[in-house]
């Protein structure tokens, strides 16, 4: 019965770090698709000036996920402006968009986007994107810098953590 | 009473574009006052008001602040101030449904160039409406034999031109009382007449017409030579030199014109030396000069003096 209990705690410790480990890789991933629908992003409102629904709609279908889950709740959120304005319909998709697992700091400069995002011209909707988009690619960095040192440290934490209390309840 | 509901539901759809609270007030109008609304007027700092046959009115509530005209921009541009950023330089947005937004303030400039506003402090939403069939009385004036002379539109500004050109291009474009439509080209420098959005007519301006707008006058008119072979020439107020070279050329190109022009009557457009070439020319043949009586709007046809 122990010896079943410590294969137990074993597995528990080791499936703790896997999911720890999984999730730095999703958050990184999160940032990656966030950062590459920005291209496509300021790619459609600055060059070919397609209209805010328009680009929403696309990026909803085009993104990769959970990206894509951004811009469709934002593009649904689109049938509320003149009740809402579009910064805070943006900020409600992005506080909407969990899956996105981001940080304070990596949802605040998302956030940011929404005060810039439709209003004035081209050149203020490129800088404004780039911007963001370069914040992104830190936080990106710096999520798979993360990733790299944490995915075979949190594994071996877990695996250790399990093996601990095997050795305990034996 | 079908009128009337077209009417009220023409302004209903220009309180859509109003930010919220301001439409919230404007919803409470009566019917009547709907029916008659000509534009909403929203100046930082004082009340919304609403413009009719009255003048202007003012509309309960809190007076008009920055943050209202910045939501007004964003929802008539769909949050896409940029896609709208060449009309917004020129003072004005066309907006789904065809109405138009009439914008003030400080504008910004970049080489030598209106960039944009960096401050609206005032805008205008005008309920525009279609006058479905009052051009076919004049039209038949214009097509003696079927065919259609050229001719242009004549009344003092705000008097109605633009809503009975829109007609006119209609009924050539489609056809009416026997005579066969014939192909169109509009040239919609300013986006009144067809109100493209989306690349989509708000008005009806014909199966048969080919739109062209945002382009300067004389520039689209060749443009819709060259590309549209079209039968008729429809464009909106000629105020440039240029816009009279441009319908020149045209005339040369064997096609008919149809212009509006600011002037109270023939007498008036002959003392303007910008029309006094198109005249001596024989451009135009007839004019359709727009009147009032007793509150309604009168078109008379009259022959137009010229060499040719």
């Amino acid at each position: 019965m122990r010896l079943v209990g410590a294969a137990l705690m074993l597995a528990a410790g080791l499936a703790f770090g896997l999911a720890g480990a999984a999730r730095l890789t999703r958050h990184a991933s999160a940032l990656e698709a966030v950062s590459a629908s920005l291209v496509v992003m300021e790619s459609e409102i600055c060059s070919r000036l397609t209209p805010m629904a328009e680009t929403l709609a696309l990026l909803a279908s085009a993104s990769p996920r959970p990206a894509a889950l951004l811009y469709a709740r934002a593009s649904e959120g689109m049938a509320e402006l003149g009740r809402k304005t579009f910064g805070e319909i943006w900020s409600s998709a992005v506080d909407g968009t969990p899956e996105l697992l981001l940080r304070g700091d990596e949802a605040a400069s998302l956030r940011e986007l929404g005060l810039c995002l439709g209003k004035y011209d081209v050149r203020e909707q490129a800088g404004a994107i780039a911007r963001v988009r370069g914040r992104m690619e830190e936080f990106l960095r710096r999520a798979e810098a993360e990733r790299d040192r944490g995915v075979g440290t949190r594994t071996a934490m877990g695996a250790a953590f399990g093996l601990f209390a095997a050795i305990l309840l034996l | 009473m079908a009128e009337d509901a077209y009417a009220v539901s023409r302004c209903d759809g220009a309180m859509l574009f109003l930010p919220y609270g301001v439409r919230e007030t404007a919803r409470k109008l009566g019917r009547g006052e709907r029916a008659a609304a000509e534009e909403f007027r929203l100046r930082v700092g004082r009340l919304p008001a609403v413009l009719g046959p009255w003048g202007e009115k003012e509309l309960p509530g809190e007076p008009v602040t920055k943050r209202d005209l910045e939501a007004l921009l964003e929802i008539a541009t769909g949050a896409s101030a940029y896609s709208s950023a060449a009309q917004v330089r020129e003072g004005f947005v066309t907006v789904r449904g065809g109405y138009r937004i009439g914008l003030c303030g400080s504008v910004s400039m970049r080489d030598g160039a209106v960039a944009g506003f960096s401050a609206i402090s005032s805008a205008d939403v005008r309920v525009s409406r279609e006058a479905r069939g009052a051009a076919a009385k004049p039209l038949a004036e214009l097509c003696p034999g079927g065919k259609f002379r050229s001719a242009l539109i004549l009344s003092p500004p705000g008097g109605g031109k633009t809503t009975l050109l829109r007609d006119m291009v209609r009924l050539l474009s489609d056809g009416e009382a026997g005579r066969a439509g014939v192909r169109t080209a509009l040239a919609d420098e300013r986006g009144e007449v067809a109100a493209l959005c989306g690349g989509v007519p708000q008005f009806d301006v014909g199966k048969r017409t080919d739109v062209l707008d945002s382009c300067p006058k004389a520039r689209a008119v060749m443009m819709l030579l060259r590309a549209m072979n079209p039968q008729v020439v429809a464009l909106d107020e000629i105020t440039a030199p240029e816009d009279a070279a441009a319908i020149l050329s045209a005339r040369n190109c064997g096609v008919s014109l149809l212009a509006t022009a600011h002037a109270d009557g023939p007498d008036d457009l002959a003392a303007r030396p910008l029309y006094r070439e198109l005249l001596a020319a024989g451009v135009f043949e007839r004019a359709v000069v727009i009147g009032r009586q007793d509150g309604e709007r009168t078109y008379s046809v009259t022959e137009l003096g010229g060499a040719g």
